[in-house]
């Protein structure tokens, strides 16, 4: 608010204007930490999560109330709302971000009720705030333009992430995922911090904001600096979203991880994986992009192309969505490669229109194939592809829905995954990018071929005698199918008005 | 004196015996403490350019101060982790963790 160096004074109110929905959640987190110690065990374990869920409704609804004002604030003309000096910002990229965060993870806690039923060593209260400080962390990803409040947030999403894999701990594969997400992601850390500390060297600002336009000015005299800071950065980066050849902890950690902390990992963590991607590369290093974009045109190449051919062997049916959730990280990628063709302002913001399309229409498939996955996995007694076999004959809603999630995920017409795949093609082309759009679809064809396998699995065969019985749908469960569903089909059929609501935001607050 | 070239070799150098470590130990602990390696490199690093980058600034020296916070509270899960590890698999090697492949 005031362009002074040094310090300035934050006031209780500055605070609460810019960053309500954060603040809600960080009260409600200890909120349930400090109850868990009054309450009876059972009380606490039915309570929290009902409490956690009702916290991040009272955040999605804060957000909400964000896009009026940084509305107002760019119908009036003013600065992008900010604290302490563009260290923290208020605008429609982040707003976005949160409202995915904060539904994805109240969608993960409805899934998680029926998780707790299931496993009685999870302590629930433990589970829920680790949630909420974990879906913090990604706001603070999506909302801070100064690498020190980045660096922070993203720590606190994987710290607590690290915990959330290992809560099963009698478990022997989910202690062994968690170690394994551990190890490799520190080393990512240490890594991205390795670049920003060349970054902030070169530029002497650890803003971004503030620390491009001096790097254009030394640009020439320190490019290979700059361009290993880069590297660096994209490599740390890169393993927190899964990308090849950086996705080797992905399956392992999905397969080990209880299935509402994989569905959290795989939409949530990605997603905030994706707006610290979005909102480095595009403010910090915005007016040298043509120089970089290359980098991440190859990786986003190479992640489509070995995510969907590894998933071709898979037998266990979550390590085949984990291969399938690293391709769809390199699909996410190819919006923001092509902005190094075409980095026009109405080409930043169709790219950003693009990516949280896609990331809304992965959120309603991914949440909904976990849910459908839950319940079939445990009647069947173990997780391969074997236990989806004559599902139709089992569950019809349920065969029904998983063929939906499926083919969402493969690019059926008249699916959610279908329009956002569309747009990013479009993209492709826009930017005369053909080949890149070309291996889009070449991708998407041998994810047909994969997804096909789970369905004749669940139409044409046969199930093996011993499961014969009709499956039981929990209430938590078949409520999270329904909203993946509805989302699915309504977001399939009818894009123009999700399209018309991106297109009219305010994305940098102007 | 010595230069700015000697402190980011010295940081150079930490960081590529920490990336080694940890790519190639096979006890679990001795990985971490290789992570923690890497994270000194990058602590060295920004307090050198706090001190001899092109526009010193206060910035770096704040930046250490969080590095290191987190690096605590990241190995104190890591053991944690570790432990139980431990007491589902009875072994700290890293060449043991093969419950999952491909």
């Amino acid at each position: 608010m005031n362009a002074m160096n040094g310090l300035t004074q934050l006031h209780f109110s500055d605070l609460w204007h810019v960053m309500a929905p954060e603040m809600i959640l960080v009260i409600g987190g200890f909120l349930i930490l400090v109850l868990d110690l009054f309450m009876s065990k059972e009380s606490s374990r039915r309570l929290s999560p009902q409490l956690g869920i009702l916290f991040l409704i009272a955040a999605f609804v804060l957000t909400i109330r964000n896009f009026g004002i940084v509305a107002d604030n760019a119908a009036a003309g003013g600065d992008m709302i900010n604290l302490s000096n563009m260290l923290y910002v208020l605008d429609d990229f982040g707003n976005v971000f949160k409202l995915l965060f904060t539904a994805g993870t109240a969608v993960v806690l409805l899934m998680s009720i029926d998780f707790f039923k299931h496993n009685l060593e999870v302590k629930v209260a433990e589970y829920t705030y680790l949630m909420l400080f974990a879906t913090v962390g990604a706001m603070v990803m999506a909302s801070a333009l100064d690498l020190i409040t980045l660096f922070v947030g993203l720590e606190l999403l994987s710290i607590s992430s690290y915990v959330l894999v290992a809560m099963r701990r009698n478990h022997a594969k989910s202690t062994e995922g968690a170690m394994k997400y551990l190890v490799i992601g520190s080393v990512a850390s240490a890594m991205a911090l390795y670049g920003m500390s060349f970054l902030y060297g070169v530029t002497g600002q650890t803003n971004l904001a503030m620390g491009a336009s001096t790097m254009l000015q030394l640009w020439d005299q320190f490019k290979p600096v700059l361009v290993l800071g880069f590297l660096l950065m994209l490599v740390g980066f890169g393993v927190k979203v899964a990308l090849v050849p950086f996705h080797q902890w992905a399956p392992d950690t999905y397969e080990g991880a209880g299935n509402p902390v994989t569905s959290f990992l795989a939409v949530v963590s990605k997603a905030a994986g994706f707006a610290l991607i979005l909102r480095v590369f595009l403010w910090g290093f915005s007016r040298v992009f043509g120089d970089i974009y290359i980098y991440l045109v190859i990786l986003a190449a190479l992640t489509m192309v070995i995510g969907n051919v590894a998933a071709l062997t898979q037998k266990n049916i979550k390590r085949l969505l984990a291969y399938s959730s690293v391709a769809q990280a390199g699909y996410l990628l190819i919006p923001l490669a092509t902005l190094g063709k075409g980095s026009s302002i109405d080409n930043i913001w169709l790219s950003l229109g693009q990516t949280v399309f896609y990331l809304v229409a992965y959120l309603f498939m991914t949440m909904g194939a976990f849910a459908v996955l839950t319940v079939v996995t445990r009647q069947a007694g173990n997780e391969t592809l074997e236990a989806f076999r004559g599902l139709w004959r089992r569950s019809p809603f349920l065969a029904v829905s998983m063929a939906v999630f499926t083919l969402s995920m493969a690019g059926m017409p008249l699916t959610a995954g279908f329009v956002g795949k569309f747009y990013i093609f479009l993209g492709t082309i826009n930017t005369e990018m053909y080949w890149l759009g070309g291996l889009l679809f070449a991708t998407s064809a041998i994810a047909f071929y994969y997804y096909f396998g789970v369905l004749k699995a669940i139409f044409l065969k046969d199930s093996s005698v011993e499961t014969h019985e009709k499956i039981q749908v929990p209430a938590s469960i078949g409520v999270t199918i329904a909203i993946g569903l509805i989302g699915t089909i309504v977001l399939g059929v009818y894009p123009d008005a999700m399209m018309k609501l991106l297109n009219g935001l305010h994305w940098f607050g102007q | 004196m010595l230069s700015v070239e000697q402190f980011l070799t010295l940081g150079a150098i930490l960081f590529c015996i920490g990336l080694f470590g940890a790519l190639t130990k096979r006890n679990i602990i001795i990985v971490l403490v290789s992570v923690e390696l890497m994270l000194t490199a990058v602590n060295i690093n920004l307090l050198t350019f706090a001190r001899f980058g092109l526009t010193p600034s206060i910035n770096g020296q704040i930046f250490t101060l969080f590095v290191m916070t987190i690096a605590a509270a990241e190995v104190a899960v890591g053991l944690a982790i570790l432990i139980a590890l431990y007491r589902n698999r009875n072994t700290s090697d890293v060449r043991d963790q093969d419950l999952m492949k491909w």
